[in-house]
């Protein structure tokens, strides 16, 4: 499982999910931007005294439910994953359907062309996404089935029997979901994504080379990406100087780096420099990096 | 919708940049105002569906809350959470990013990194590296430099040269007192200039570059 810490897991989970309350929800009705269309509508017809205005205004369209605030059953929302997963593991919600771009013409995208497809367009995440949303799913299904088995020796209305089946399905959908994104990321993407890697040891200015294959790839790829050509590197260097040889510091080399884009920034001249050094020691604090 | 927006926008900012980016002290204060927010809220629908429990059943314990109430009481917990996983990965990233920096400049904070950091965070580097060098004199390896030889040294002594200025005079062991001018080469002692050709003041040169 991710770390608690991991950001890229915690940016992964702002997937947008359209999802389907199974009741109506109260207080909630701020998260579907058409109803608050719809008030704001309302409100701007009487013009005269607000509250009275929005009570009438909603008697006469008959949703009573938005007045004090309520989502109604089935409206559809967006909601980003994080804050569906407890509404789902209780079976508050239900998914409609999944985001396009795990759908099905997209997985026989995929499963066509699979080095192709810019995937950081649709989620720069693609892969963590979908490992949480497939989890997310098994889990929901799970639970949703046990308690069916449970109710199923008292009695089991036909909502609840189409609620198991309706389950059924989405568990289906997400192990294929699931077999899909491994064979996508274990595959041809893969293979091609280490070619990339290694081939970027010859030319030192691989930044414009890769460019557009590194533009398709999602955070994890490009991550093994960056790995992949350090460690590359890492050998040719091997190769030249044995490994007794010291570096820098990654940090250092980061800061200095940093360091001259600024100064190229602020002065152009390198002998305007060491003043403004002198000048951002003396300070502590907001007005140093100011300064600087 | 924008629960939970400010602490995932700080994290943004830490993956944008290349070492660590500058403390956002206003981003931090604002999503921990999102979070006091949502307590207070979570606090009045509490107290409201208490009274409204106390009212219907004298009980006291307060009746089972309705079930269409329930999402939005998990929407504030969860957002709350939330915000609180967001910080925490957010100065978690930060202060591994330290302690890493503690162990490749051997406990020296340059001026420009002291910028990006609050003053929390420069005083956790400072006592972490008093932890660590104390750690390092008095543990169970006495006397060995555990920042010395991060990479296998072939040789004891090696060449390097000068690119930074204003590094004054260094004492060695072995050679006495060198200065050290900008561009000037040396033959020196592995262990006395390993930190300096860390910290980019000195680089090392192969055998056939020094002629």
């Amino acid at each position: 499982m991710p770390s608690y810490y991991d950001i890229d897991t915690i940016l992964a989970e702002e997937e947008l999910l359209v999802v389907k309350p199974s009741f109506d929800f109260s207080l909630l009705a701020h998260l579907d931007p058409d109803s608050s269309h719809l008030q704001r509508r309302s409100r701007k017809r009487p013009r005269g005294d607000d509250d009275d205005g929005i009570e009438k205004d909603h008697d006469d369209n008959d949703t009573a439910d938005n007045s004090n605030g309520g989502l109604p059953e089935g409206t559809k929302i967006k909601m980003p994953l994080w804050a569906v997963e407890r509404w789902a593991l209780l079976g508050f919600i239900r998914f409609p359907s999944l985001p396009r771009h795990y759908g099905r013409k997209m997985k026989e995208r995929l499963e066509a062309d699979p080095v192709s497809v810019d995937l950081r367009s649709k989620n720069e995440h693609y892969f963590q996404t979908g490992m949480i949303l497939v989890n997310l799913l098994l889990r929901a299904s799970h639970v949703a089935l046990r308690h069916s088995s449970a109710s199923r020796r008292s009695r089991q209305s036909a909502a609840q029997n189409a609620h198991t089946i309706a389950m059924e399905q989405s568990a289906q959908q997400a192990r294929m979901l699931q077999r899909c994104l491994l064979s996508t990321m274990m595959g041809r993407r893969l293979c091609r994504n280490f070619d990339w890697a290694l081939s970027s040891l010859d030319s030192n200015g691989m930044e414009d080379d890769v460019s557009s294959h590194v533009n398709k790839l999602t955070e994890l790829e490009r991550n093994m990406f960056g790995r992949g050509v350090e460690a590359s590197g890492a050998v040719g260097r091997w190769r030249e100087f044995g490994c007794a040889r010291m570096g820098i510091s990654g940090v250092v080399l980061k800061m200095q780096q940093r360091n001259q884009q600024h100064s190229v920034q602020t002065a152009g001249a390198g002998k305007e420099e060491k003043p403004t050094k002198k000048r951002v020691v003396s300070p502590v604090g907001g007005e140093a990096t100011r300064a600087f | 919708m924008n629960y939970g927006q400010r602490g995932v926008d700080l994290l943004r900012e830490l993956k944008r940049s290349d070492w660590l980016p500058s403390y956002n002290e206003d981003s931090v204060r604002a999503t921990i105002q999102e979070i006091n927010l949502h307590t207070a809220e979570l606090h009045d629908i509490v107290r409201a569906n208490n009274r409204v429990g106390n009212d219907t059943a004298t009980g006291g314990g307060g009746a089972p809350v309705p079930i269409e109430m329930r999402p939005v009481m998990l929407l504030h917990e969860v957002s709350i959470k939330r915000n609180k996983r967001c910080l925490l990965a957010y100065h978690a990233h930060r202060i591994d990013k330290l302690r890493a920096l503690r162990w490749e400049t051997a406990g020296n904070l340059a001026t420009p990194m002291k910028f990006v950091l609050s003053e929390a965070e420069v005083d956790f580097f400072h006592e972490y590296d008093k932890l660590a060098s104390r750690h390092a004199i008095g543990g169970s390896m006495g006397g060995l430099d555990w920042n010395a030889d991060q990479n296998p040294p072939e040789e004891n002594f090696i060449q390097v040269r000068v690119v930074q200025a204003g590094l004054g005079k260094i004492e060695t062991e072995m050679c006495g007192v060198v200065e050290l001018e900008v561009g000037s080469m040396h033959y020196l002692p592995r262990s006395d200039v390993e930190h300096l050709v860390r910290q980019g003041a000195l680089v090392q040169l192969g055998g056939e570059e020094s002629f």
